[in-house]
């Protein structure tokens, strides 16, 4: 890694050094006030009525009696929402369901009372007159003739195509061309804390506070101010401190709800969901069905792949479209070769709603190419390292759909050259040759790519202010928002580093829309490389702006604190434009965003131990390591926890994780039949780095914390495949998948 | 919806129990009930069981008959250390049940009672004979066989007023064992499970062979055909596929959301034929063999 080397009178550099979660000494007392944990004084309880049918008109919705119930303060429907809309289109959905319902799980109404069980026995008393109409079960019922449309503007969410030449012909002549379909399923984020929070009316100023978590506080302050039509600067979210978002924080209505509450009881409004409520209405990872035809030449060179995906995101837009734009960009993967294409298409339908969800519609796609990879190594009888090494991308190669320039940070090669020399790798045989009674080992490695940052013609930017004051201590105002993964002790590193100072001198705050700048979202990997670049900006040109006063910053902070106030220069504002791309390739210029391909990427290299027993189908996965091209890790530590915290997430997602939905009715409710990993489940993990420094990022940082999601369920697979000859093509790989693959397979 | 807070009754000693149970529910650990209550059982009044834990031993053994007497109102965890390795199979079912902080509440007598088809101590139970003991509401014992408690999916033969003080068990036999399939590796409801236990002749025989399986029938049941099959011979693979072949006339499993009856009746069959390896075989935990690099890498 590339950690700055000390320089003599300076503090020793924070960059590269493992720095505990500022607020990790309260999360593990219980001292930590989450905002759901949040009481004001005068709070009533919220509850969210919600529809129990997954498409129905709604004929009637009568509140009265609901109402004339003692303690309840308020009852929000359609009608009371100034403009019942999450969103400036249709398909962002309303607020509160109108004319229809089209999920089970849409909030209907709101209610506000003295207490939470009052709240609810509201809800039972609001009279519903529902009609059912015909369930749009999935994308091919989505994509009937006969089907009911979902929006006016049909029930394609969106699709996104792009082709950079004849696929066909490329792979005419291959050696092996594969032509495989795979499912990914439904996933459920399970963060730790459900949605819900406070929000405080103000009936003089006409203006709102909402504690309630959000990656993306701007995004939120402007959803709320339009649903209220109020001004924007009314609304003031505060976003933090919570427990966990890995994307359900982004497409997450609550906000809203807090506001319209408060606003219409004329009180602070407190509302937690529980689990089972965001197993039914939360958004989920959008299932895919994915096609791959490739062609391989016999050195195992791919010729052409051409990647077909399907996706469904169940009743409104949330992130489908945007999802499918990332899974097109990352269809070929980590590979260079010269003919691509790709034609994705998002359904709307009445499942589960889908929305963003860590890796962003690339463990999907990637899941589908590296299980192609790891059936052409068997076939064309090459070691599945080397196959890969012979395709990766090099640094500043181009991309092999949109043909544009990549980062020159791009260090696939040398993730995998590292993981392949790893003992996990090298001694692979020798463990698989002492797996003893029915369990049978096997080792596989997959290998992934994923941008960092919204793309290339998307304008995406990052925003930091700060202040020194007259004791010489700083104030950062900084974003994307903590969601869980203390952004902010990462920008402390970066500042201190940069300005020179003692960390315990620098204050930051983030998630506040009343005093962060607008950053865009905690997303697409893009906190630590955006927001830290940001931080970064913002004391160069304080120490740029006392290096022109001649202050003796490093040494006498008060002393240059006290005289920037007097100059009126004490405030900085700073920002960071993520850099296109610089060359973008066949992309046409006036669609640049439409396909925003990306400039930096960050990539990973997984290998994984598994074992299968072939009497009873159970997988278990022993070991994994997990090489890492992130540039500088700036906090090694929560690199790391990034790290493990992904790989079990597509680990979850690789053998037991499926939120299920039949007839438009979700059939996994809780997380007593939603399984995710236990710790029982966890490998032992080990992560490394590979040297490498970005250019653009804070002191050579880019972005790692969705990529490490990515290889893991290909890996995985990968594995079975080495221990017991068959390749799962659908996920998850449960005990009775697995049992039926061996049982149907030729060598069993 | 959770119901209002329920009134808790903690009786004095076995003696009062009866007395508070009138129109009353017992609680043990808690782990069942509970969550029970959250999806609407009515139980406003509980009398709590665990405080007779401490009037008593989790488990006696006979030294003459070598019968196990073991609480039902003790947590799994002093249950399992009270048998002290005289009761292999239900130590194993012990160790794969749930998670350590709910072993240290869950009891079996809440295990018995729930009456689920996959509960996890119940085929060593059944397997080994148990006889469950049960305090009448005026006080007085009935017993009543195992397999005779054990009346379909959430039905027990307990009358309102009583509850379960013990369960017997005659001499298990030294070797035996459990294995349960679910979706996890912890906090799992078992897809199914199987218990066993045989005597090992000195001329590799097996004698006195009981199996039992789980989430394959409407209750816990008795593989007893495939135990007839292993009876008295030596598990030569002739014998074993007879075994595992004749699996399939003790059960009748169904399609639920956990997993399918045809997945069911293979892995049943796997589960035995695993069961019969030779011991040193059968897999055993995880091994780790590469040193962590973590520390390193900070
Ligand atoms: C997270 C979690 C994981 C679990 N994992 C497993 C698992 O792996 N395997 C498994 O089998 N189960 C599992 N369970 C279910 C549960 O833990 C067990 O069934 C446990 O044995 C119940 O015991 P308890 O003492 O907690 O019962 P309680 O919840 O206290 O009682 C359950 C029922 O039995 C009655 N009852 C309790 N004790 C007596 C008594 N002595 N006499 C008469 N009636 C009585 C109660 O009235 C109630 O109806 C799990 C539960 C949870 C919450």
């Amino acid at each position: 890694m590339t950690a700055p080397a000390p320089v003599a009178g300076r503090p020793a550099p924070w960059v590269g050094r493992s720095r505990p979660a500022l607020e990790g000494h309260d999360i593990v007392t219980g001292a930590i006030t989450y905002v759901t944990d949040r009481r004001e004084e005068g709070m009533l309880h919220g509850h969210v009525l919600r529809s129990a049918v997954p498409h129905a008109r709604i004929d009637a919705i009568d509140v009265s009696e609901a109402l004339a119930l003692p303690g309840v303060r308020a009852v929000v429907t359609a009608a009371d929402v100034p403009v019942n809309a999450l969103g400036p289109r249709a398909v962002d959905g309303p607020a509160l369901a109108d004319a229809v319902v089209r999920q089970v799980g849409e909030a209907i109404a709101l209610i506000a009372a003295t207490d939470a069980t009052t709240a609810q026995r509201a809800a039972d008393l609001i009279r519903l007159e529902l009609t059912p109409l015909p369930v749009v079960d999935g994308p091919a019922a989505a994509a009937a003739a006969a089907a009911p449309q979902l929006h006016a503007s049909g029930n394609v969410s969106g699709n996104i195509a792009f082709s950079s030449g004849d696929v066909e012909a490329a792979i005419a002549g291959a050696a092996l061309v594969l032509r495989r379909s795979v499912h990914t399923p439904a996933q459920e984020h399970v963060a730790i804390e459900t949605p819900g929070g406070v929000a405080s009316w103000n009936a003089e100023e006409e203006s709102v506070t909402i504690w309630c978590g959000s990656q993306n506080p701007g995004l939120h302050q402007r959803k709320v101010a339009r649903a209220l039509d109020i001004p924007a600067e009314s609304v003031r979210m505060i976003a933090n401190p919570v427990g966990g978002a890995f994307g359900s924080r982004n497409d997450d209505p609550m906000p809203v709800f807090l506001a319209l509450l408060a606003r219409a009881a004329g009180a602070p409004v407190h509302v937690h969901m529980t689990r089972e409520e965001v197993m039914a209405a939360g958004a989920k990872r959008h299932p895919f069905w994915t096609s791959i035809d490739i062609g391989f030449a016999a050195d195992g060179r791919i010729l052409g792949s051409s990647v077909r995906a399907v996706a469904d995101t169940g009743p409104i837009i949330t992130s489908g479209p945007n999802v499918m734009k990332t899974s097109a960009e990352m269809s070929t993967g980590p590979y260079g070769f010269d003919v691509a294409a790709f034609d994705g298409t998002v359904y709307y339908t009445n499942n589960a709603n889908a929305g963003a969800f860590r890796g962003y519609g690339v463990p999907q796609v990637a899941f589908a190419i590296e299980n192609a990879i790891t059936e052409a190594a068997h076939e064309l009888g090459l070691d599945p390292a080397q196959i890969r090494l012979r395709n990766v991308l090099d640094r500043g190669d181009r991309h092999s759909l949109y043909r544009h320039r990549t980062t020159t940070s791009l260090n696939v090669r040398e993730t995998l050259r590292t993981a392949v020399d790893h003992p996990l790798w090298a001694q692979r045989h020798r463990w698989q040759a002492e797996a003893t009674g029915p369990w049978r080992r096997g080792t596989g490695i997959a290998v992934a790519m994923k941008g960092v940052g919204m793309g290339s013609g998307t304008g995406d930017t990052a925003r930091a202010r700060l202040s020194i004051d007259d004791h010489g201590q700083i104030t950062i105002w900084a974003g994307p928002n903590h969601t869980g993964q203390s952004i902010q002790t990462t920008y402390g590193q970066v500042a201190a580093d940069a300005l020179g100072l003692p960390i315990d001198t620098i204050d930051v705050r983030v998630g506040d829309t009343g005093a962060v700048p607008e950053s865009g979202p905690t997303a697409a990997s893009r906190s630590t490389y955006a927001g830290g670049a940001a931080v970064r900006a913002a004391c160069d040109e304080l120490v740029e702006r006392c290096r022109g006063l001649g202050l003796p910053l490093a040494t006498d902070a008060a002393g240059v604190g006290t005289k920037l106030i007097e100059l009126g220069e004490a405030e900085v504002n700073a920002e960071f434009r993520l850099p296109d791309t610089d060359d973008i390739g066949i992309v046409p210029p006036e669609q640049l965003a439409t396909f925003a391909p990306h400039r930096v990427y960050g990539t990973c290299t997984q290998v994984v131990r598994v074992e299968v027993n072939a009497l009873t189908g159970e997988v278990r996965v022993p070991e994994l390591l997990c090489v890492l091209d992130c540039g500088t890790p700036i906090n090694p530590a929560a690199t790391i926890g990034q790290a493990e915290g992904g790989i079990l997430q597509g680990l979850g997602l690789a053998i037991m994780e499926d939120h299920r939905v039949s007839e438009g009715v979700p059939r996994t409710t809780s997380l007593e039949n939603y399984l995710v990993p236990t710790i029982a489940d966890t490998p032992r993990m080990h992560t490394l780095f590979v040297e490498g420094s970005e250019d653009s990022g804070p002191f050579g940082a880019k972005g790692m914390s969705e990529v490490v999601v990515v290889p893991t369920p290909p890996a995985i697979t990968a594995a079975i495949r080495d221990a017991v000859g068959v390749l799962p093509q659908v996920l998850p790989v449960t005990p009775e998948r697995m049992l039926a693959l061996i049982e149907e397979s030729p060598c069993a | 919806m959770t119901p209002p807070t329920p009134t808790l009754l903690r009786p004095e000693g076995t003696a009062d129990v009866s007395r508070l149970l009138t129109g009353a529910r017992a609680v043990a650990g808690g782990t069942d009930l509970l969550v029970q209550r959250r999806d609407g059982l009515e139980a406003p009044t509980l009398v709590d069981l665990t405080g007779l834990a401490s009037t008593r031993p989790a488990a006696t053994r006979d030294p003459g008959t070598g019968e196990l007497r073991i609480s039902a109102v003790h947590p799994l965890t002093d249950v399992a250390a009270g048998c002290a390795g005289a009761f292999p199979a239900l130590s194993a079912a012990i160790e794969a049940f749930a998670s350590t902080t709910i072993r240290n509440r869950a009891t079996i007598g809440g295990n018995l009672v729930t009456g689920s088809p996959a509960a996890d101590t119940v085929p060593a139970l059944l397997a080994a004979d148990a006889v469950v003991e049960i305090v009448t509401p005026d006080g007085g014992r009935r017993t009543v066989a195992l397999a005779d408690f054990l009346l379909g999916p959430r039905r027990v033969d307990l009358t309102a007023g009583e509850w379960v003080t013990s369960v017997r068990v005659p001499r298990p036999s030294p070797e035996g064992g459990f294995r349960k399939i679910g979706g996890r590796r912890a906090q799992a409801i078992s897809f199914l499970n199987l218990a066993w236990q045989w005597c090992r002749e000195p001329d590799g025989r097996l004698t006195d062979v009981r199996l039992a399986m789980g989430a394959v029938a409407p209750t816990v049941v008795r593989l007893h055909a495939a135990a007839a099959a292993l009876e008295g011979r030596s598990p030569t693979p002739d014998v074993v596929d007879a075994a595992v072949a004749a699996v399939d006339a003790d059960i009748s499993p169904i399609d639920d959301l956990r997993a399918s009856a045809h997945y069911r009746r293979r892995c049943a069959a796997g589960l035995l034929r695993e069961a019969l390896l030779p011991p040193s075989t059968s897999g055993g935990p995880d091994q780790h063999v590469i040193p962590t690099t973590r520390e390193k890498d900070q």
